[in-house]
């Protein structure tokens, strides 16, 4: 069941992509490396959560779009502690 | 790779970690290559990996590829995305590796190399990795529950207050603690400051940047703060030696200390989007990028240690923190072997992005292993050092004495010689006035690490540049953990008030904002206040307090740990959550003791109250006696609460064990996984 009352219940298709690696049987490992890296950094630099944010509204990204999705992040972000 | 291959590759791996570890072990007189710490670190990291981990996840929390996690079940996009495992490690493991590791074994190496090294290594494998393994799953399998959520419902009401209680405090004595390291590495030194000052107004210009130019383009923006801070880095030096600049960015602890209070303020009370996120952004970047060099850098230029395995403080009388071996340098490396703040991640952010089960293995244990390799590396940064180099610039002037003639006289009767005019030339090569009582561990290890890479990269003419980068790259996450810590801290009391006064909770709410912000910042800015005025520097008295509280956080996570398997019906492994509990509680309860009730005022707090009380007043013993009162009753205080904690869970246990209780584990229901067609079953 789901307890969360915050969650979006959309339809499958709706959904925002997962934030795999694209990955593809021609590749080589250092280029699957190598993309696995950027997918982290682009994690770990939100940029994945922003166009996550960008399907998930179906919107371009514009400052407009980034200012929402600034709000929608700010308390979330300003939870997170840093370890020491 | 065939069986006979595998039992050949592990018996070689067995085989090379035993001999590296046994040579680092017994190894006297000569000094020893730094190699040797990598190859015993990777081998037994790789061992524990593979052995111990994989043990855990099948014996102990049997974990279910078949289950669907919160990430899955829970999918917004938004904070529950089931992500790559690869992309979780990157993320968790940028969350957990802050100053910590690198501090903590820096201050533990005036015992010798070894202590430090053994206890990382066996903390990490044995209790950090396990912890922070632990608490992931079993937030995984609760929704992404916090860890005072979790001790609200897995152990009783008080231990959840008292979890939030320790929190709180403990936040507030690390951003003390983390803001006295920075003001110590910058004080009196204009190029230090002029670097750090100017990553403020980078990090202004990258939020503006990013909400105005070019949204959302984030890499890209911190690769051009990257660029500016290294224009900083360099411009510092034109700073330093213009006499005019340099007056301006000269100034002494207590200055810095009131600069670092009102920026904590500034940085807590204005939008995210404007400090906040784009210096955590920059501050992660210069991390992940400086300490994959240093590893490199270890690696291929293989530095000789020149730190002795043991010294003769293992006997209590080092000068960087008064205290014998057990159990001080158990509690001054927290992370890198076992940190209770882990706790508070593996049950945040991390939780909402597993997809499956088994990825957990990875990310929690796999994660700690990665940090506790940074520790390794920060050991052997300070380890490369001359020992009577690092004692002078770790050693307070209240031990050693004010003047370098006298500071280096003490240091070189210990069995360390240095000489004033050693000092002097050293601190002219890194562009410092002087590098005497600059307690707090970034200088030395700042020092360390220029001086593995003068060897190569620039030789001794870049290596100003190199202490400089690594000033620059400490302090930068420090502020950032002091900026993201006083905002924490300030949430937290938000929640708190707003159930006294609901206002009061409202998050935009601005005389919230600021009066909460106040809080905090008015209480770690006391602790900072009082490191900076006290005459042992400050470290010798508050790091212990911070390494106390931490270990003591660690307590109660391993107290969640071991309630949920008994819970679970698993009590015959609960010894792999308990033991390191035991250790812990062991260690930090006779740290506590010895803090606070110890007759030899270098280590007790009252004592040291009582030799000042004892000595002619004025108006600064006054102030000196209350601080050794109040981090005293500070000490007590959150031992009592944690004391607390561990006797409501062995009564949860007891009446789980003895039958009274029936056992049952307060999980989400199972729901299976869909993800399974796309990523197939693999442990």
């Amino acid at each position: 069941m789901n307890k969360n009352p915050h969650v979006c219940h959309s339809e499958p298709s709706e959904k925002p992509p997962r934030t795999a690696p694209r990955q593809s049987p021609a590749r080589g490992p250092l280029s699957r490396l190598l993309q696995t890296l950027a997918d982290i950094l682009r994690e770990i630099f939100d940029e994945a959560a922003y166009t996550r944010f960008l399907a998930r509204h179906h919107r371009p990204s514009s400052r407009t779009a980034y200012a929402a999705f600034l709000r929608e992040t700010e308390i979330a972000r300003a939870r997170h502690p840093r370890c020491c | 790779m065939s069986k006979l291959s595998r039992v050949f590759l592990w018996t070689f791996i067995s085989l090379a970690g035993a001999f590296a570890l046994g040579t680092i072990a017994v190894h006297r007189g000569e000094e020893i290559n730094a190699l040797w710490l990598v190859v015993a670190a990777v081998c037994c990291y790789a061992l524990g990996y593979r052995f111990y981990s994989k043990f855990i996840a099948a014996k102990v929390l049997g974990l279910e590829p078949l289950r669907a996690t919160p990430a899955e079940r829970l999918d917004n996009g938004r904070d529950f995305v089931p992500s790559n495992k690869w992309v979780v490690f990157g993320h968790h493991f940028a969350a957990i590796a802050g100053p910590g590791p690198l501090v903590g074994p820096v201050l533990a190496a005036q015992f010798g190399y070894l202590p430090g090294t053994l206890w990382i290594l066996a903390g990490a494998i044995f209790g950090g990795c396990v912890q922070d393994f632990v608490i992931l799953l079993f937030s995984v399998r609760r929704d992404g529950k916090s860890l005072t959520e979790m001790v609200k419902s897995e152990i009783g009401r008080v231990g959840g207050f008292v979890a939030y209680a320790a929190v709180i405090a403990i936040i507030v004595i690390l951003l003390g603690v983390a803001a006295l390291i920075v003001v110590n590495a910058l004080k009196a030194s204009p190029w230090g400051t002029f670097t750090i000052a100017m990553t403020i107004p980078i990090a202004l210009l990258m939020g503006l940047y990013l909400r105005a130019l070019r949204p959302g383009k984030v890499l890209e923006s911190s690769v051009l703060g990257f660029i500016l801070v290294m224009l900083a880095v360099v411009g510092g030096q034109w700073v330093s030696v213009t006499p005019s600049w340099a007056r301006l960015f000269t100034f002494s602890a207590p200055a810095l200390a009131a600069m670092i209070i009102v920026y904590g303020f500034a940085a807590s009370a204005l939008p995210v989007w404007l400090l906040l996120a784009p210096r955590d952004y920059l501050s992660t970047f210069v991390k992940l990028g400086t300490i994959a060099v240093l590893a490199l850098g270890i690696v291929a230029l293989r530095p000789t240690l020149h730190m002795p395995p043991l010294t003769r403080f293992i006997d209590g009388t080092g000068p960087v923190f008064a205290g014998s071996i057990f159990p001080f340098a158990f509690i001054t490396i927290a992370c890198g072997a076992i940190s209770g703040f882990h706790a508070l991640i593996a049950s945040g952010t991390t939780p909402k992005l597993i997809s499956r089960e088994p990825e957990i293995r990875m990310v929690g244990y796999g994660a700690m292993l990665a940090e506790s390799m940074v520790a390794i590396m920060a050991t052997i940064a300070a380890c490369v050092l001359q020992p009577g180099v690092y004692f002078a610039i770790n050693s307070p002037a209240g031990i050693v004495g004010q003047l370098p003639a006298a500071a280096t006289a003490t240091i070189s009767a210990w069995g360390f010689p240095v000489t004033a005019a050693e000092m002097q030339s050293l601190a002219q090569a890194v562009g410092e006035q002087t590098l005497f009582n600059r307690t707090g561990g970034a200088p030395a290890f700042a020092l360390g690490m220029a001086h593995i890479f003068a060897r190569t990269l620039g030789g001794q003419t870049l290596m100003a540049l190199w202490y400089h980068f690594a000033i620059m790259f400490e302090a930068l996450f420090i502020l950032t953990v002091l900026d993201a810590g006083t905002r924490v801290g300030r949430f937290m009391v938000q929640d708190a008030l707003g159930h006294i006064w609901k206002p009061l909770g409202r998050t935009s709410w601005y005389p919230s904002i600021l009066a909460t912000s106040a809080v905090i910042v008015g209480a770690w800015g006391y602790f900072l206040w009082q490191g900076v005025k006290d005459p042992l520097g400050g470290i010798n008295s508050l790091w212990p307090l911070f390494g106390i509280s931490n270990q003591l956080l660690a307590t109660v996570a391993l107290c969640v740990a071991t309630t949920i398997i008994i819970k679970m019906g698993r009590g015959c492994y609960a010894v792999v959550t308990l033991a390191p509990l035991c250790w812990l509680v062991a260690a930090t309860f006779t740290a506590s003791y010895q803090k606070v009730l110890s007759l030899n005022p270098r280590i007790g707090f009252l004592a040291h109250a009582r030799q000042l009380a004892s000595s002619p007043s004025s108006g600064a013993t006054a102030r000196l006696i209350f601080n050794d009162r109040l981090d005293a009753a500070v000490t007590a205080i959150l031992v009592v609460m944690v004391a607390s904690i561990l006797i409501e869970s062995g009564l949860e246990w007891s009446r789980i064990l003895s039958g009274r209780k029936p056992a049952g584990v307060k999980e989400a229901p199972f729901v299976p996984t869909r993800l399974l067609s796309q990523s197939g079953v693999s442990q």
